[in-house]
């Protein structure tokens, strides 16, 4: 498995190099925005750029035709999708904390380091990046680059069609799942105090992994190349 | 011919495409042989070779690899296969050093000082980046990987297309030095029937899907015959012993594998005879409709 690993590194070290220097340069501009940059915002727009790394690496090998030569290699496809979980969430942890870092040590950075650091901001952060990566891997290693497309692209559709049903309909449907969704966590933390609403975090994470990394192995294996 | 005695093994193979079939295809292939896979463009010669390295699912059928099930046994199989795809697979940044590295982790059987022995023989300059490699350079660095883990089945898809007549000589000779010490065996396809004449032992021949026929080179070459005449011969019962026909104003060329039966029903001096070459064979059974095409298979 860390032969895989290390070969998608290998791979896409220049695309991940470049990629971190992009990123930075948007992380240090967020974070020194006095206008806009806020903690909630930050940890958000961090989470959701790490979740487009593991997504960046599969549409890549689909680029240059490469999946035909990790599935050509003596290694199970099981164990190529396994290697690009644990990829993926070890890319997410490391560019989170990179991510948080640079807005800790930025001097025009307008976020307080202490903050920064705190299991709150990092979990928010980690959450986004993982929700996304366990809906993204199973659309990208089945269709490549266009998995990605569909996702986003479905995405859009249905926001579009949302915000059109809200306006036409003047239902406040939209308020009201976002206020109940807010509610229902608010109320799981009261329960639970933040360290067992972490952990209780923690855990749906793993089981959200858990379930896009079983959907990803079953249409990894019935994928033709 | 048993499981045990063949390295390859293929058993009724069919996958179905839209607007493709490839169809109950069977053929074997013993241990420290070549053989060459021909057919026109679409035929479904890299869709076999893929089906064997389990890049693409079988609809029916089954594949056997040194005795293995190619798909439950997937790893134990591919470790001991070499592969050229007839596509570049690797990413074009990579050098060719390093590009050799990334794979070299997955075979316990690497040889780093035979992969360098060969990229220096092959003319690759282990600092040049893949992308601004010729596609027969890439070709090269395919073949120094797959031989450098000492497979013992070489899959190469198109291995000699874009490669220049030296080199193209030199890869075949290496590949029948390769299959000298008896451990090796090499399936390749290709559409340039001079490189079988060169150096297969056994050729399968496949027609829009369909297995025309699997055997050895010899037998080919033993059974095909070319035959020219005036066009009044083809009349009656004599147009269905041939598999494949040219018609022009000072008569025909047709291929046959009837001879003893046409030489019954046509006078001897009103013909020409001749020993078919693989290319002839290829010419002519591909200008046929799909009627009484398919040939005798000799593989089992």
């Amino acid at each position: 498995m860390f032969k895989v690993m290390m070969k998608d590194l290998i791979m896409n070290r220049t695309a991940l190099v470049a990629n971190a220097f992009i990123m930075a340069a948007f992380l240090v501009f967020m974070a020194s925005w006095e206008e806009g940059a806020s903690l909630g915002t930050f940890a958000f727009f961090s989470g959701l750029m790490m979740a487009f790394v593991p997504a960046m690496i599969v549409t890549r090998e689909d680029k240059f035709k490469a999946m035909a030569l990790g599935c050509s290699l003596p290694v199970s496809r099981k164990t190529i999708v396994r290697s690009r979980y644990l990829l993926a969430v070890g890319l997410a942890v490391v560019g989170i904390l990179f991510a948080l870092s640079l807005a800790a040590l930025a001097p025009t950075s307008q976020l307080m380091a202490a903050e920064l650091f705190r299991m709150e901001t990092v979990l928010r952060a980690l959450s986004v990046t993982i929700i996304l990566i366990a809906l993204l891997l199973p659309f990208t290693l089945r269709f490549g680059a266009l998995g990605l497309i569909l996702v986003l692209g479905s995405f859009q559709v249905l926001g579009i069609l949302a915000l059109t049903m809200v306006k036409f309909t003047r239902s406040s449907a939209d308020k009201r799942l976002v206020d109940s969704i807010i509610e229902s966590v608010e109320s799981l933390y009261a329960r639970f105090g933040p360290i067992g609403f972490d952990l209780l975090l923690v855990l749906f994470l793993a089981a959200v992994l858990v379930a896009s990394y079983a959907v990803s192995v079953w249409v990894f294996r019935r994928r033709e190349l | 011919m048993g499981s045990m005695e063949t390295v390859l093994d293929v058993r009724d193979v069919t996958k179905v495409y839209e607007g493709f079939t490839l169809r109950d295809v069977s053929f074997s292939l013993p241990p420290g042989y070549i053989m060459g896979l021909i057919g026109h463009n679409g035929a479904g010669k890299t869709t076999l070779l893929s089906l064997i390295l389990g890049l693409v699912r079988l609809d029916a059928g089954e594949i056997r690899v040194f005795g293995l099930d190619h798909r439950r046994e997937e790893v134990a199989v591919r470790s001991r296969i070499g592969f050229v795809h007839e596509v570049p697979t690797f990413f074009s940044s990579l050098s060719v050093a390093r590009a050799g590295a990334v794979v070299a982790p997955f075979y316990p059987t690497w040889d780093e000082a035979g992969f360098r022995e060969l990229a220096r023989e092959f003319g690759l300059d282990p600092g040049k980046k893949l992308g601004s490699l010729s596609q027969g350079m890439r070709t090269r660095f395919a073949l120094a990987v797959a031989l450098s883990h000492r497979a013992e089945l070489l899959l190469l898809d198109e291995p000699s297309s874009g490669l220049d007549p030296a080199f193209r000589r030199d890869l075949l000779e290496r590949l029948s030095g390769v299959i000298e010490g008896g451990k090796t065996s090499v399936l390749f396809s290709t559409h340039i029937t001079s490189d079988l004449d060169r150096i297969a032992d056994f050729v399968t021949f496949l027609r829009r899907g369909r297995l025309m026929f699997s055997t050895t080179r010899e037998d080919v070459l033993e059974r095909w015959f070319l035959v020219k005449g005036g066009s009044e011969l083809l009349s009656g019962d004599v147009r269905p012993l041939f598999a494949g026909v040219v018609s022009g104003e000072y008569g025909f060329t047709g291929l046959t594998e009837n001879l003893p039966e046409l030489r019954a029903r046509v006078a001897e001096e009103a013909m020409v005879v001749e020993r078919a070459t693989l290319e002839d064979v290829v010419f002519y059974t591909g200008r046929t409709g799909e009627e009484g095409m398919t040939l005798h298979d000799r593989s089992s």
